[in-house]
């Protein structure tokens, strides 16, 4: 006969020692708690990308597999003309923003004047604003400044690009801004005082220095540019359509297999470069 | 390189106001070409920007710096002829040995030829040639330290600038280091002028010791000057073990202390007037039976430190007032009352404003 008294006894110290993890162990409850808040969050994306993969011209029933929804996904022209804007968008935002956002963390960490405490809210305002309020003032903006909406494409991506810099410029700010801090501001003086100029010795120094928060601050950029809507639908104009406008216009004549598929690629795509953000803004 | 005449720097009444705070307030000092300098003070007196100043990190509010007579006070870092090795040694950390000391020579566009000939040079002077593909994080702090030199030295700067070097060592080496910039500055014959607060290390390494407090300097001489004859109290706490004994003098020359049992007269011209009396330990003598000696007073044992070639006795007058002396490590110390004495030559005399009165 074993009595299950000492089992417990061994296993008590062991279960404080684990912390946090143990506790999971020991609350069942918690653990359910957090599947369905995981399932909750996932559920709706893992089907979406289940039944792009469906047989099926409705998608409501499992039919078996086939990769015909992205077969006809390949021949909408419409669909490959904003996914194919989408990606200049989203790279000219990412480059247009991180070269701003080193600019405006270099400013707001290097010069010494006392208004600049000033600045660095005002920067990070479009983080809170709505962008619902952010795309109505983008439209009447342009409206105002009497910017042609009738420009051929490639220039008509201009505008929309205009407005996606400004809702991810303070993104790139914070994140450069923060690297910029950690950086030991006296290797910029040595530079200086071994003979370079001021601009030489951020090249030199401090930009290779920043090199994987620059690239983290494009990666961002571009995921943010790419699914954006909001300020999409008010500012591109419809010669220059971005795609998730596009998937939007397409579902009100009826959710396609098709839109799951392009979908499913746009989700592919924002993972792996936020994946890649966090590497290398993790690596030193 | 032999202007032998103008100093290698010259700066004069350097002033720096940061939101208010005075940090430099009045710096005027002079390397001459091929001098050991060290600035020496407590830490926040302002020596790390004076040296900034002159290296041109810091636009001075007044003054003026000449290097080698020509008026640099405009100029922005990168024009002057001087290099400053940083206290964290500011190694560029992306860029490997070599090019940490090849950067200066690169960014000023000499040609490969000369680049190639002056890094070599002074990697073998610094012995860092089987060092030179490492990153910068891969290194002891005593090498990062001969990288830092290498990087300024490589420049052949007017003068080079060291702020705080060897602070950042840990003791054994630091004393190592040491003397290995003494030995570098005597073989390379280049002005240095060096901040730090280790004053065993201002002792030591330079030929000419400024001290400086609250942004001003306030004597600069030779070390054996500043520390046998302070110009004020400041400079007398802060170098050495001094004993302070507050006093009074009289108009006819006779001196007064609690410290002392009877008057004593100096029989030299001082002002009448309040006076601080600075004995070093190693003046003062310990016994046990009066002497012949005028200066003498009854101390009694508190503490007794020992230093390995020797011991500090710490001692307490009557009036409580402390008292130290040097002791061979193996000489005894006398049981019971002692009688401790010095030479009336050997005594500094202060003023009540804290100046230093010669006599």
């Amino acid at each position: 006969m074993v009595s299950p008294v000492p089992l417990k006894q061994a296993a008590a110290p062991r279960a404080r020692a684990k912390g946090v993890a143990s506790q999971l162990q020991i609350t069942p409850y918690l653990n359910w708690w957090l599947w369905i808040c995981l399932a909750a969050l996932y559920l709706p994306i893992i089907i979406m990308v289940v039944f792009s993969f469906n047989d099926s011209k409705r998608g409501v029933v499992w039919r078996g597999f086939s990769l015909r929804h992205y077969e006809a996904a390949w021949k909408n022209h419409d669909l490959l003309d904003a996914f194919g804007n989408s990606l200049i968008v989203a790279s000219g935002t990412a480059l247009i923003s991180t070269a701003l956002g080193l600019c405006a963390a270099l400013t707001l960490e290097r010069i010494r004047i006392r208004s600049i405490s000033v600045y660095r809210p005002v920067l990070l305002i479009p983080l809170v604003i709505p962008e619902v309020c952010l795309g109505v003032a983008l439209l009447v903006f342009f409206h105002m400044i009497g910017w042609h909406r009738s420009w051929p494409w490639p220039l008509a991506l201009c505008q929309v690009l205009a407005a996606h810099v400004t809702f991810s410029l303070p993104f790139c700010t914070l994140l450069i801004r923060a690297r910029l801090r950690q950086l030991n501001s006296e290797l910029e003086v040595a530079a200086r005082d071994l003979g370079a100029t001021q601009l030489r010795a951020i090249w030199d120094v401090t930009v290779p220095l920043l090199k994987p928060a620059l690239l983290a601050s494009i990666l961002m950029a571009f995921t943010l540019s790419l699914d954006d809507f909001v300020v999409s639908f008010f500012t591109a104009t419809p010669e220059a359509q971005l795609l998730p406008v596009r998937v939007f216009s397409m579902i009100r004549f009826g959710a396609t297999p098709q839109v799951n598929a392009v979908s499913t690629i746009l989700l592919l795509i924002t993972v792996v470069s936020i994946l890649f953000a966090a590497l290398a803004y993790q690596r030193k | 390189m032999n202007v032998v005449s103008s100093p290698a720097i010259d700066a004069r009444g350097l002033s720096k106001n940061y939101a208010q705070v005075c940090a430099v307030a009045d710096g005027t000092l002079q390397c001459k070409s091929g001098e050991l300098v060290t600035i020496l003070g407590a830490s926040g007196c302002g020596k790390s920007t004076l040296l900034r100043l002159i290296c041109g990190l810091e636009k001075p509010d007044h003054g003026q710096v000449l290097i080698q007579n020509r008026d640099v006070t405009a100029m922005p870092p990168e024009q002057r002829p001087v290099n400053i090795v940083f206290q964290s040694y500011a190694l560029f950390p992306h860029l490997s040995v070599y090019d940490n000391i090849a950067y200066g020579l690169k960014v000023t566009k000499q040609n490969s030829q000369t680049i190639r000939q002056r890094c070599g040079e002074i990697i073998d002077l610094m012995q860092l040639t089987e060092l030179s593909k490492r990153l910068p994080e891969n290194l002891s702090g005593g090498q990062q330290q001969r990288v830092a030199l290498a990087r300024a030295l490589v420049m052949r700067p007017v003068a080079l600038l060291l702020d705080e070097p060897l602070a950042a060592l840990d003791a054994k080496l630091r004393e190592q280091m040491r003397a290995y910039l003494g030995e570098l500055q005597a073989t390379l014959g280049i002005t240095f002028l060096m901040v730090t607060h280790d004053q065993e290390e201002a002792l030591v390494l330079s030929q000419r010791l400024a001290f400086m407090h609250e942004g001003r300097i306030l004597q600069c001489d030779t070390p054996e000057t500043v520390y046998r004859l302070p110009a004020n109290l400041l400079i007398a706490t802060f170098l050495g073990k001094m004993a302070f004994v507050p006093a009074q003098i009289d108009s006819d020359g006779n001196m007064f202390s609690a410290f002392f049992d009877k008057p004593i007269c100096l029989q030299r011209n001082l002002p009448a007037g309040r006076i601080t009396i600075g004995i070093r330990p190693e003046h003062v003598k310990l016994h046990k039976t009066n002497s012949a000696e005028k200066l003498e007073v009854a101390v009694n044992v508190k503490r007794v430190d020992f230093f390995g070639q020797s011991k500090l006795v710490t001692t307490v007058g009557v009036d409580q007032t402390i008292l130290c002396a040097w002791l061979k490590a193996d000489q005894p110390i006398p049981e019971g009352k002692l009688m401790a004495s010095w030479e009336a030559a050997s005594m500094l005399i202060f003023d009540d404003t804290g100046q230093r009165v010669s006599w």
